[in-house]
């Protein structure tokens, strides 16, 4: 397995640590090199692609990191895994659904295939299960994936709403939440220009918007937790799994990471509790400019940044 | 103030539930549709019998003996289905979105 110094090396200076976030576990956790790529909210390049944010080289960045992450590939095959966070996509601000977005990202999300990357599913795509749900089309997203280490499980991979009260798909708040944010994306597509049209009216809107959002939605309001608003909710859940108390597990596991997007803010943190520690990595996004992935080699875990 | 945010939100409101629309399949778009795939060399009277006569029959182009004709036929609908093909580019893997099959359809 590569050490995460040797996939810095690798990248001539493309790939760096992010804010020295890199910790080392207790155990082992991966038997593969494990590339988190978090939240990309993909939509049609329009006005309200958070992916490009009107910047070109966004786009080509991504793609100089793919090509990097295709030669990886090529020399570590089943020694590297790539997994795609969730929130590839924006269907809550696609024109319909991912059809468009195929062709205005052509070139990436044939990469992404090419690779292949493993999909797990986010609040913002998780329409890709509820399309086809009862011929049981999945277009092969998962709602989480594992890592193991000598059999057991150890990583647990989510996009991280499940922990987020007004963003969890399966509550009526993140219902709720979804339609904020469906109406207000709609109303700058349908009207690009309504912030000049209605200057400071516009101002009003979304400030009451970010206000409401903010309240419902510890991410928007980072500073008011501690350490990570999510730590309790995963080392709960894979305190459930370790002891074989889950709904879609059998057997008890090991598991002592989360990794997770979703809240675009990336950290690592951890917390020994009862004896074991657990670790949450929150990857970061790769929207309004950011350029953040997880790296998890054996017991090195380290969010990186490309270019 | 409030009343015109309030009144702007109704009216955002309003309007985006016109695009809010359930997605449709293509099997769903097709139940009113009569369809006919194009292929090189099919026999026009496939096409006069699935969709009837021509709106508009232009002037045949000049310096042609007459025998090669424009048909055409307004509000139909085109169907076109793309596919992801793999291309190399300066020695890198690149993808782009070609066509590999055209309906045209008429409404029932």
């Amino acid at each position: 397995m590569l050490s995460l110094d040797e996939i810095l090396s690798k990248s001539d200076g493309k790939v760096t640590l992010y804010k020295d976030l890199r910790i080392l576990a207790e155990g082992y956790l991966t038997e593969k090199v494990t590339i988190c790529i978090p939240d990309m909210h993909l939509l049609e390049k329009g006005p309200t692609d958070d992916f490009t944010d009107g910047i070109a080289a966004h786009e080509q960045r991504f793609l100089e990191f793919l090509d990097f992450l295709l030669e990886l590939k090529a020399s570590e095959k089943e020694a590297l895994e790539i997994i795609q966070l969730g929130d590839l996509y924006d269907l809550w601000q696609a024109r319909g659904n991912t059809n468009l977005i195929q062709n205005a990202y052509t070139n990436i999300l044939g990469l992404l295939d090419e690779l292949p990357a493993i999909y797990v599913v986010g609040n913002h795509d998780i329409d890709l299960l509820e399309w086809y749900k009862t011929r049981g089309e999945t277009f092969g997203r998962k709602w989480r994936h594992f890592s193991f280490f000598e059999g057991n499980e150890r990583v647990i991979y989510e996009h991280g709403f499940q922990a987020d009260f007004a963003n969890n798909q399966d509550s009526w708040s993140g219902i709720i939440g979804r339609n904020i944010t469906t109406v207000v994306g709609m109303a700058e597509y349908l009207y690009p220009d309504i912030d000049i049209v209605l200057g400071d009216a516009w101002d009003d809107i979304k400030r009451i918007f970010n206000t409401v959002n903010a309240g419902l939605t510890p991410v928007k309001n980072p500073e008011g937790f501690n350490t990570h608003e999510y730590l309790e909710f995963y080392i709960n859940l894979m305190g459930k799994y370790n002891r074989g108390d889950s709904d879609d597990h059998h057997g008890p596991s090991k598991l002592a990471l989360a990794v997770v997007g979703h809240t675009h803010s990336a950290r690592l943190v951890k917390k020994p509790q009862n004896g074991e520690t657990f670790y949450l990595m929150d990857c970061g996004s790769w929207v309004n400019g950011g350029h953040e992935f997880g790296v998890i080699c054996g017991k090195d875990l380290a969010i990186c940044q490309w270019g | 103030m409030r009343k015109l945010v309030f009144s702007v939100w109704i009216v955002i409101i309003l309007s985006s539930c016109v695009t809010l629309a359930n997605p449709r399949t293509l099997g769903e778009v097709k139940e009113n549709l009569n369809c006919l795939q194009y292929e090189e060399g099919m026999d026009w009277q496939t096409i006069s019998g699935t969709f009837g006569e021509p709106n508009i029959a232009p002037l045949p182009e000049p310096g042609t003996d007459l025998s090669s004709n424009t048909r055409i036929y307004d509000n139909m609908v085109v169907i076109i289905y793309t596919k992801r093909q793999k291309f190399q580019q300066d020695g890198k893997i690149r993808f782009k979105e070609i066509v590999y099959k055209i309906e045209v359809c008429k409404k029932k």
